[in-house]
């Protein structure tokens, strides 16, 4: 492999070296299942359909910025003054729009997938079918960025998938305990990886300050 | 020796072909900026060498240097030029040139 190319994906998995960005997707990710959990126990026609469709996406946009605003925080606290700190290229406003559109299309993609499946398929396989999306999403980030964790939530990702089809739980439930499964897989595997970053660094001593 | 790949290694730039600046700044590459701390993890030299492999650098302009504070703790961000990434970009061309002109 190119040096270069070596050397971006290091810079990269750097990012995930101590478990922080997992720990905090994993906890917006295990909040939208729990939004989902609250959905499926909300009585039909009960008047919360609104405030819950305009409330959910402004959630989780919220817990989206929020834990980015925590991971930064403890980035600082924890991570920079034990292996130093990065910051990466921002892009250009016109590849930001470029990845937001394509991020728009493949979201939009899978759930036209879904919908159609849905259709062919039994409802218990939904989830096993997005569980192995999911599962092949988490394996792409651990080979393009070097994240070797993601391998492990890849594997176990259509477990769970596998295991809620197995117990035939309604929509919206399915998809509940589908996205809390994801965040607190994530949760733990980010807290294996902080606790391994804790016990193999320590805080730069005087001698490594410039 | 041909003429052609004498003249290939005589335009190598000497400055990056020490292979701890060039180590240092195929770090930098892919960053926007890093401080002092992640350079001497990453690159494994001494807090002197690399202190010594950065002023040089930054006399050619490849790096810029940028002494702050974070607390009451000394900070050292350094970021690769738009010059340096030129010239790393032309030595890596430079390297490809000459080791196709090498017979295998």
């Amino acid at each position: 492999m190119d040096e270069l190319q070596r050397s971006k994906k290091r810079s990269i998995s750097y990012w995930f070296e101590d478990g922080l960005p997992e720990i905090g997707t994993g906890l917006v990710i295990l909040l939208i299942g729990l939004m989902l959990l609250l959905v499926s126990y909300l009585p039909e026609h009960s008047g919360w359909g609104w405030p819950v469709a305009i409330g959910q996406p402004l959630v989780i946009i919220s817990a989206f910025y929020g834990a980015g605003k925590l991971v930064k925080y403890f980035k600082e606290r924890i991570t920079y003054p034990r292996t130093g700190f990065v910051s990466y290229p921002r892009r250009q406003m016109n590849q930001r729009l470029k990845r937001g559109v394509l991020t728009g299309m493949i979201a939009a993609a899978i759930s036209i997938g879904v919908t159609l499946l849905s259709g062919v398929l039994a409802q218990s396989f939904v989830p096993l079918f997005i569980s192995v999306l999911l599962g092949l999403s988490f394996l792409l980030l651990a080979v393009n960025y070097g994240a070797k964790r993601f391998f492990i939530v890849g594997g176990i990702e259509p477990l769970i998938g596998a295991l809620l089809c197995w117990l035939n739980l309604p929509d919206p439930l399915d998809s509940a305990w589908l996205f809390m499964g994801t965040g607190i897989c994530m949760v733990l595997t980010g807290l294996g990886g902080l606790l391994h970053y804790l016990q193999t660094t320590r805080p730069a001593g005087q001698e490594e300050l410039p | 020796m041909s003429a052609n790949l004498q003249s290939s290694l005589d335009g190598l730039d000497r400055l990056l072909h020490e292979p701890a600046r060039l180590m240092i700044v195929t770090t930098l590459y892919p960053l926007d900026q890093s401080d002092f701390l992640y350079l001497l993890r990453e690159t494994g030299l001494t807090k002197g060498n690399l202190s010594a492999h950065l002023m040089k650098l930054e006399e050619a302009k490849y790096i810029e240097i940028e002494k702050t504070y974070r607390g009451k703790l000394p900070l050292t961000l350094i970021r690769l030029t738009q010059q340096g990434r030129t010239a790393l970009t032309d030595y890596r061309n430079k390297l490809k040139e000459i080791m196709e002109q090498i017979p295998k």
